[in-house]
């Protein structure tokens, strides 16, 4: 045997293909781990003009608030107030017990989140987010049923079974854990399982069962995130929830729970929010006309020139991530007004420090809890 | 005796998808992805990875995003790409070697990860179990410039060794192959 026959029998072996299009998942991961490129400049010129001002006003720079500092102090308040079972109680932080899983699973998602920090404390505080985040896991899996269902069955047990399903998939993301695996499996076959004809999702024991954003948008999340990691037969779930949220956009770009201007007042700016953060992802590009998209776009530029105080959690978190995916910088924009608010609103001293009071729409659904994991998300 | 060392003058369609992507196009990054995926996942299966190939080239393709900014379009495409896949590879075998530490016993590849398994190609054992023979050095130089077609040049950039150390480590790999297949 020559050369030429072993490399002809070496070339014998076909090649292979990708089992499907690795490119929406790609860029969905390129856009989740997208880090601020830092211009050299940029970066010493406003931090000179920082330091001139810290300076004049007498050090008065160095107690104001910034970012970083203050999802340290949300996760520490959070890591504080985290039951010895691992959840989160409402019956201590305000909201309705029936979404004690969707709660503990939003302050979970926030301590996975969390960026470790390189400096000894950084490492000691990791180490006890790392508890944090194992008992709410523990807590999670204990409270899941064989079919896979999260808590009790109500009405409105759709939102713990989505947000909790995103929490368990954003852990195994990076704990490879057999265990972890199967309670998601369960966890998304439940959810499929609750799809409806049309490709959304609704509450559960309706007479008249409707597909709904809110609702929706969870599932979609968490079936999402778990086709990355392992569940590819959950896309075209994804692509059928998708395609309904498309088709509840209104041509100004605005959403409502079926239709957009269903809700009390016309459109939804919350629903709004929901619906742009994920129709804005460049995965799903071609499910809306570009003219749509524009418009969307639109309403997002429009909610964030009108902050308010009394803007509820949920908006804002949604507002801030379709900020991101338009490539807002967190130093400018409404992105950057969005977070002066919720800096200036975090809780400083005393008992509550770090966290958000839950004074605004939901609050009472999620208490301090929802108002807490939310804020401190929207600042990441 | 010509390989695959041969030349070609045509624009590289690559380089400027690239150059595109690194000013920020996501539409160019997407077809970039979609004209090298196929490529990319046979170059880390060639190199003896199946269970997780896709999230290797899933990977590779984050890291082109990640350093687009600094691509420079001074060589083909291929030679960045394959660097960083290089890289990719690499990194994952360190990993699995710490894997391997920890569960203390050796562990197959299948059962290293959760991933997607890439079926083998029919027919194709005797092939497989030939280059799993080589040394990794020889397996790379055969990988890449045989089966996906890198010129000498290119093989060499991508490792980062000389032009004849190429040539001579592919005699080499080409050498031993045949004794197996005589076998």
């Amino acid at each position: 045997m020559n050369n030429e026959e072993v490399i002809a029998r070496l070339k014998s072996v076909p090649p292979v293909a990708v089992s499907h299009d690795l490119a929406p998942e790609i860029l969905a991961k390129v856009k989740n781990r997208r880090t601020v490129r830092i211009n050299f400049w940029r970066l010493v010129i406003p931090l000179a003009a920082a330091a001139t001002v810290a300076l004049l006003l007498g050090g008065m720079w160095l107690a104001g608030a910034k970012p970083s500092d203050s999802g340290r102090q949300a996760v520490e308040w959070l890591s504080r107030t985290q039951e010895a079972d691992g959840s989160w109680s409402t019956a201590r932080w305000g909201g309705d017990k029936h979404f004690e899983v969707a709660l503990t699973s939003l302050s979970l998602i926030t301590l996975l989140d969390e960026p470790s920090s390189p400096t000894t404390a950084g490492r000691r505080q990791r180490l006890e987010i790392d508890r944090s985040i194992q008992k709410a896991i523990s807590y999670l899996v204990r409270n899941q049923q064989e079919n896979g269902q999260f808590g009790e069955l109500f009405s409105s047990a759709p939102y713990n079974q989505g947000i909790a399903t995103l929490a368990l998939a954003k852990a195994y993301e990076t704990r490879k854990d057999e265990s972890l695996r199967l309670a998601l499996n369960r966890a998304v076959s439940a959810i499929c399982a609750c799809q409806h004809a049309d490709g959304g999702w609704g509450y559960h024991q309706e007479v008249r069962p409707s597909s709904n954003l809110s609702v929706t948008l969870w599932q979609i999340e968490a079936l999402r995130l778990a086709s990355a990691l392992g569940w590819p037969q959950v896309r075209p779930n994804v692509e059928r929830g998708f395609r309904w949220m498309a088709g509840v956009a209104a041509d100004n770009g605005s959403f409502g729970y079926r239709t957009s201007g269903d809700t009390a007042g016309g459109a939804s700016p919350t629903l709004t929010a929901m619906g742009a953060m994920s129709l804005l992802d460049p995965a799903h590009m071609g499910l809306v006309t570009p003219g749509r998209r524009q418009a969307i776009k639109a309403q997002v530029q429009r909610l964030a020139a009108t902050p308010g105080p009394d803007m509820d959690y949920y908006r804002r978190y949604f507002l801030a991530a379709a900020l991101k995916k338009m490539d807002e910088t967190p130093s400018n924009g409404g992105l950057a007004s969005l977070r002066r608010d919720l800096l200036s609103q975090q809780v400083k001293r005393g008992k509550e420090a770090g966290s958000w009071k839950a004074d605004t729409q939901w609050g009472s659904a999620g208490g301090r809890i929802y108002s807490t994991a939310l804020a401190s998300l929207a600042l990441r | 005796m010509p390989l695959s060392d041969h030349t070609d003058s045509l624009p590289d369609p690559d380089v400027q998808l690239m150059l595109e992507t690194a000013a920020g196009s996501e539409t160019a990054f997407a077809e970039l992805i979609r004209r090298n995926q196929n490529g990319l996942l046979n170059f880390f299966t060639r190199m003896g990875v199946y269970n997780d190939a896709e999230d290797l080239v899933q990977e590779t393709f984050v890291r082109v995003w990640k350093v687009r900014g600094k691509y420079r379009p001074k060589a083909k495409f291929s030679t960045f790409l394959y660097v960083l896949a290089r890289n990719v590879w690499a990194d994952r075998g360190r990993k699995a070697k710490r894997f391997e530490r920890l569960e203390g016993s050796l562990k197959t590849d299948a059962e290293i990860g959760g991933g997607k398994t890439v079926p083998l190609p029919a027919g194709g054992l005797d092939v497989q179990e030939a280059l799993g023979r080589l040394s990794t050095k020889l397996r790379e130089v055969i990988v890449l410039n045989i089966y996906q077609g890198l010129q000498y040049q290119e093989t060499a950039d991508v490792l980062g060794i000389p032009l004849g150390t190429v040539k001579s480590r592919i005699n080499t790999a080409l050498q031993e192959l045949r004794e197996f297949f005589n076998e």
